[in-house]
């Protein structure tokens, strides 16, 4: 399986040698940086946040590590077959119960990524079906989960406290020596419109803006999750379907086939920005994900193709990244719509994009399996043996954990 | 009916053709059934003007270079004033005043910026609105062509060729003067200095202020401004660091201007024509401060 131990590895020679030239060109920098981040978290409560690396130089309070991983809603980390494996069956179904609350789940299938015809066109056929209406190739997504809310300032404040920013492994190397650019209006690292180190009060749950794609990839390695792909993010918001005669139904909108401006933060609710994550629930998709339309554009994985743009052969100067489901100052219905694909730089830091997580189901414990499973492997002490057990297995454990968090994130 | 009935009808309909229409650009008197004015070749289909009516009508000159937005922000600002239930809205008057939106809109829509405006002043949009407030007890008209960029510059240096033009720097009671504010921050210095013509023309044919300053109220309007995060952030500062020589032209010459950022689209890609050749597309529609100067202006319009 390609999970995150599969291509994580430790940094290589010339990996290394390249960040300690980086670390020596922006040491300065980022001392004061931690320096700031120590005084802006102290008197926080040490589980709420961590120090970079604070994993594995606690390696004896396995229980603790588990709740602050819980607390900062890193389940996914947790669920990773190689950690879920050798935790105690409680922490195991709180990170499953915390997964069903915070995920949905996207059952395998074909979702077609393509564009709407438009409707001058439909004349030309006889019978109208889905497959008219849109140009595109039905493209196959394993089972997957998908966050049922966008990021939100206080989950990333967490990525930001814990040090985020000051840990390479997080970051893909060839962003390193821009990583110390990533500031908010003071001069600390954070989303672009953020100042000391915080966002604005009242918007905790407001989705996080004024981060680029690398930041929002950084911030999922964090969590243990992925940037949805292109064909993730259409399959959880159109959910499709194949009718027992063949057809194929794909809404356009998360909630059926027309625009509705009461059901989605788009220009013409007039809202002029963002709103609470959770605002709008009447515009939710049939799986319970708010918000794939309006409020934010949300980063994807992939490259920008042109394949949900309205123009056939679009290029661009230089290689950009593919946004869906329009935000909150988008015009047009047509453009915040399940198909419709822009595009922005890679570097942008807009505040009208955010983004939201997924991650493969097969990348978890496997859910069906349940907790009893993992008593009965033996690769798992009950939990009377975990009481008994010393620090020493404890410290196995976490060091795993502390690997997965610190280093395994090149996948 | 008599037969001689009909003959005092026939007499109304005499007389009334014999009243001229009055171009409300040119104020030049033209025949009941022209199209056109035969003057500026404006047209005189929006509202059939009754002589004394023309005054009433205020005019706003659009002016800008070629391909810096003049349409796109004409139609996206009609397009926004003409549906929300607000302090100020727009009210097309006449079918004619809405072909701008018609064509500009859906294109759109469809991520494509409209065809260039034909340089032929019978091919310019010209759209005629009322202007409802709820401060004002009545509407009132306004008159806002949207003259080729071509035009405009042909009109520097051949004033006659093209009298709309000339008409409207004179009579304007307002104006809106655009500049790419993404050719601004690339250092592009004519891109200022055509706008610098431009502005110098309104200054010296329109009403003079008793300082000698023009006294029609300016909007001074960065387009674009998605380019260039430093134009939204601090429209004025942007205009005097980036364009000092109109900044300078502006507070010399202009009695009330105000500098402001307007985007419309959140970013720009190329199209491969079938053919040979490339357009520019937009990625997405997200307008951001298009009503600010339109409202700048309206407040500081002297009411006829």
């Amino acid at each position: 399986m390609k999970g995150i131990f599969g291509a994580g590895k430790l940094l290589s020679l010339g990996q290394a040698a390249r960040w300690i030239a980086t670390l020596a060109e922006h040491l300065p920098r980022w001392c004061q940086r931690g320096e700031d981040r120590r005084k802006a978290t102290a008197g926080c409560d040490p589980n709420e946040v961590g120090a970079p690396g604070e994993e594995a130089h606690s390696p004896t309070n396995l229980d603790g590590l588990v709740r602050r991983l819980l607390k900062q809603e890193r389940y996914a980390l947790l669920l990773r077959p190689q950690i879920a494996a050798r935790l105690q069956p409680e922490h195991v179904r709180q990170a499953l119960e915390q997964l069903r609350q915070k995920m949905s789940l996207i059952p395998e299938g074909e979702v077609i990524l393509g564009r709407t015809r438009e409707p001058s066109a439909w004349q030309d056929f006889t019978e109208l079906d889905e497959s008219y209406l849109v140009v595109g190739q039905p493209v196959f997504v394993p089972r997957c989960y998908i966050d049922r809310y966008a990021v939100t300032n206080r989950q990333y404040q967490q990525f930001v406290a814990a040090g985020g920013y000051e840990e390479p492994s997080l970051w893909d190397e060839a962003i390193w020596p821009a990583v110390c650019q990533f500031t908010d209006q003071t001069g600390r690292p954070g989303p672009r419109f953020w100042r000391h180190g915080t966002f604005e009060a009242g918007k905790e749950h407001h989705p996080v803006v004024g981060v680029n794609w690398y930041e929002a990839r950084a911030y999922a390695r964090w969590v243990g999750k992925r940037l949805p792909t292109d064909a993730q993010w259409a399959k959880a918001a159109c959910w499709p379907m194949r009718l027992p005669d063949g057809t194929r139904v794909q809404r356009r909108w998360p909630w059926g086939e027309t625009s509705e401006n009461t059901r989605a933060n788009t220009w013409h609710a007039r809202r002029g920005g963002t709103m609470p994550v959770d605002a709008f629930p009447e515009g939710q998709t049939v799986g319970g994900v708010f918000q794939m339309v309006g409020n934010v554009w949300e980063w994807t994985e992939d490259d920008f193709t042109g394949v949900g743009f309205p123009q056939p052969s679009v290029l661009t100067e230089v290689p950009m990244k593919s946004i869906r489901g329009g935000a909150f100052d988008t015009y047009f219905p047509s453009q915040a719509d399940c198909y419709f694909q822009s595009a922005e730089l890679p570097l942008a830091r807009k505040p009208n994009i955010g983004f939201r997580l997924a991650v493969f189901a097969e990348e978890l414990w496997a859910e069906d399996q349940g907790t009893e499973d993992l008593a009965t492997r033996g690769s798992l002490p009950s939990t009377e043996g975990s009481v008994r057990a010393g620090s020493a297995d404890n410290s196995a454990i976490s060091r795993t954990i502390s690997r997965t968090i610190t280093i395994a994130s090149g996948e | 009916m008599r037969p001689g009935g009909i003959t005092p009808l026939q007499s109304l309909r005499l007389a009334e053709y014999l009243l001229p229409v009055r171009c409300v650009i040119c104020e030049a008197e033209n025949v009941r059934d022209a199209e056109r004015c035969q003057h500026c070749r404006a047209p005189l289909t929006f509202g059939q003007w009754r002589a004394e009516s023309v005054e009433m009508v205020h005019r706003v000159g659009l002016l800008g270079a070629p391909g810096v937005g003049k349409t796109v922000y004409l139609a996206m600002l009609l397009d926004i004033l003409g549906q929300q239930e607000a302090e100020l809205q727009l009210l097309a008057r006449g079918a004619f005043s809405l072909n701008l939106q018609a064509e500009v809109i859906p294109a759109l829509a469809r991520c494509e910026f409209p065809d260039r405006t034909p340089k032929l002043p019978e091919l310019w949009n010209w759209v005629h609105c009322q202007v409802r407030r709820r401060r004002d007890r009545r509407p009132w008209d306004l008159v806002i062509p949207d003259p080729a960029g071509e035009a405009l510059v042909d009109s520097l240096e051949h004033p006659l060729n093209y009298p709309a033009l000339t008409n409207l720097f004179r009579r304007a009671d307002a104006a809106m003067l655009l500049i790419d504010a993404g050719q601004l921050s690339s250092g592009c210095r004519a891109e200022e200095l055509l706008a610098v013509k431009l502005l110098s023309q309104l200054a010296e044919l329109a009403p003079a202020h008793r300082s000698g300053k023009c006294r029609i109220p300016t909007a001074i309007i960065l387009t674009k401004a998605d380019q260039c995060e430093a134009a939204q952030v601090s429209p004025a500062g942007f205009l005097r660091t980036h364009a000092p020589t109109l900044w300078y032209h502006a507070e010399r010459r202009l009695l009330r201007y105000a500098v402001f950022a307007v985007q419309i689209v959140g970013g720009c890609a190329l199209r491969q024509l079938p053919h040979n050749g490339r357009v520019v597309v937009p990625l997405r529609v997200e307008p951001h401060g298009v009503l600010e100067p339109f409202t700048w202006l309206i407040d500081h319009l002297g009411r006829k």
